[in-house]
């Protein structure tokens, strides 16, 4: 017999897609309306879904409005940017506006925003990975009176791999040293050439009084990390977020231990003190 | 707790008695040497003096698969949680029960499981004693004794089962059939006192778990590992019989003719290949002796610092199932050389 328990945890939520916007060849931005409000932060995940394709972990790429209303209709819009990178995810680049995704979260801890109070702020991002950096650059934004700098290092493959090029130039304008480069440059490209770790001089920062935030492919976090804590960035203050396979979302299906952690419900937001402790990278 | 005592000759009344109450599930004979759990049919197919089922009694609460969820545009979406009759498991060992504890904890980390809880509160345990033989490795692990989990157990005696009564489901299922329980005489409590001391000085395996979480990742990079890689075979035979591995994967399918759409999941083994793949193609345990590796470190350390135990329960099932031969005590004893 069938049961419907409402508290049961692996029960998606029906989120309408109410726009999707293409940001390069193969990452798409999917702006969704679930028909239940969710309280989420930075650094967070949810696990998004398509009925017949499957689940996948997947961090949230806006953040949440401040006292944002709950209205009848459910709740407030959640961006999530996923790139086509296997069958789910492929499958998932299918739905365009007006059709359904289906998501439950948020899960796993979140950024601690709070370190950067009071501190310089420098962000950086590889690839994708700024998309779970980017709720951090708004929520940076909007507590400027707090936060002395903001920089924002940033590199990709190529210019079009580039994504959220539109924030890229509004945070320019407001004020974050924004610093773009590229592994290999196109036509019309005259800015910097190389991986973000070559930028640091770019970066402005005081490194020992500042808070980093990094996301990225593995490699490129891996040097990240030994590169600001050569530079005098305490361990506590180098944060990063990792990836990893997961099924369940909940400490449970056992695809993302590491050590005595699991990255779901552990991570996915660790700092560099962590990461050497449990061995994570 | 309350002890009480049942003839060996009058079990099957009592059995008779559960299984007209409850759904009853009991070891039978399966091969020539192999056991496994199934629903009773018959007293005189009960095995009373068995090692270990083939698969431990986890399936029964945590199925090998099964359907979580279902979606269909006009049916909408469903947890498929399935209505089990209330079901009484006999004949398990202290070792599964330990087994049983630990998944318990398992799927109550991070939330509770309904499915994984839905089926498991529905199951009641009569444990029943047994004698070591050279695959068990329980006195090593401390899972050679049990207190808790289970309902009633059976310490088998010369004539009589000392049954200790744990919970008060334990103490409804004697009174199905009151008549056949009495107090423990003198006699039989001197005679309980032996069969400990007998049952515990014939175990001839035994494993040196002194400091194994240090030693682990002290030789994190030793050569042994890259040694059993060479011959596991990476068939994930030694989890599935596992009592406490959890693992497992998660998929979707659909009935186009139906238009229903399946959350499925099903057991799955941490040495697979693509276990720890992400999308994009990264593997955080691509090589073999890393595959090989995490199953020791997770069961003896990463389990151990999340809950506080260790999760083998020295059941022997891995040791015995492995058809490259590789044995856990023979790997841990190379890491302690």
């Amino acid at each position: 017999m069938a049961v419907r328990e409402r508290n049961n945890i692996y029960l998606p939520v029906k989120a309408e897609v109410v726009e999707k916007r293409h940001l390069s060849a193969d990452v798409s931005l999917f702006t969704v309306r679930p028909d239940v409000p969710f309280d989420y932060r930075p650094g967070q995940f949810f696990m998004v879904s398509l009925w017949g394709a499957g689940e996948v972990p997947i961090s949230v790429a806006s953040l949440r409005k401040e006292g944002a209303k709950r209205s009848q209709q459910g709740g407030d819009l959640i961006e999530f940017c996923i790139r086509k990178a296997g069958k789910v995810t492929s499958l998932i680049h299918d739905v365009e506006k007006g059709g359904f995704l289906w998501i439950r979260g948020p899960y796993g801890r979140s950024f601690p925003l709070e370190y950067a109070t009071g501190r310089e702020m420098l962000v950086v991002g590889g690839g994708i990975g700024l998309a779970p950096l980017r709720p951090v650059i708004q929520w940076a934004l909007r507590e400027r009176n707090s936060i002395k700098k903001v920089s924002l290092l940033y590199g990709a493959r190529t210019p079009d791999d580039l994504i959220f090029r539109d924030d890229l130039k509004r945070w320019a304008e407001s004020g974050v040293n924004v610093v773009l480069t590229v592994d290999r440059a196109t036509d019309g490209w005259d800015g910097n050439l190389g991986v973000v770790t070559t930028l640091w001089h770019k970066s402005e920062i005081d490194f020992r009084e500042a808070v980093s935030f990094i996301c990225g492919p593995e490699v490129m976090i891996r040097s990240a990390i030994n590169d600001l804590f050569f530079f005098g960035m305490p361990e506590d203050r180098i944060i990063t977020t990792l990836e990893a396979h997961m099924k369940c979302g909940v400490g449970k299906c056992g695809h993302c231990y590491a050590g005595r952690l699991y990255i779901c419900t552990d991570g996915p937001v660790f700092s560099f003190r962590e990461i050497k402790e449990h061995n994570l990278l | 707790m309350i002890f009480l005592t049942i003839e060996k000759a009058r079990l099957r009344e009592f059995l008779d008695a559960v299984s007209n109450e409850f759904r009853l599930i009991v070891p039978e004979k399966k091969g020539k040497s192999t056991y496994i759990f199934k629903e009773y049919t018959d007293f005189s197919r009960v095995a009373l003096e068995f090692l270990r089922t083939i698969i431990p009694p986890k399936r029964f609460f945590f199925p090998p698969c099964e359907t979580l969820l279902s979606y269909s545009e006009r049916e909408g979406l469903t947890a498929v949680t399935e209505d089990i009759p209330f079901t009484v498991i006999f004949g398990v060992h202290p070792c599964d029960l330990h087994g049983v504890n630990i998944l318990d904890r398992a799927f109550s980390y991070g939330g509770r499981d309904s499915f994984y809880w839905s089926r498991r509160e529905r199951i009641g345990f009569i444990g029943l004693s047994c004698l070591p033989d050279r695959y068990c490795l329980c006195k090593s692990m401390h899972t050679d004794f049990i207190e808790d989990v289970y309902d009633l157990f059976l310490y088998t005696l010369d004539n009589v089962y000392m049954v200790s009564v744990r919970t008060a489901f334990g103490d409804d299922l004697t009174r199905l059939k009151s008549a056949l329980f009495k107090s423990p005489t003198k006699k039989e409590i001197l005679e309980y006192k032996r069969r400990i001391k007998e049952r515990d000085s014939m175990f001839t395996r035994i494993m040196d778990i002194t400091n194994l979480a240090d030693l682990l990742t002290l030789e994190y990079k030793s050569e042994v590992w890259e040694e059993y890689s060479r011959s596991c075979l990476y068939c994930g035979s030694c989890v599935m019989v596992c009592p406490t591995c959890q693992c497992f994967d998660v998929y979707d399918t659909t009935d186009l003719t139906e238009g229903i759409s399946y959350r499925i999941r099903r057991w799955d083994a941490c040495m697979r290949k693509d276990y720890a793949l992400v999308a994009g193609g990264h593997n955080f345990r691509e090589d073999r002796p890393s595959r090989f590796r995490f199953r020791y470190l997770h069961k003896e350390i990463g389990f151990a610092e999340m809950h506080g135990r260790p999760t083998c329960t020295g059941c022997g099932r891995c040791s015995e199932t492995c058809p490259a031969g590789i044995d856990m005590v023979e790997v841990v004893r190379r890491i302690r050389e």
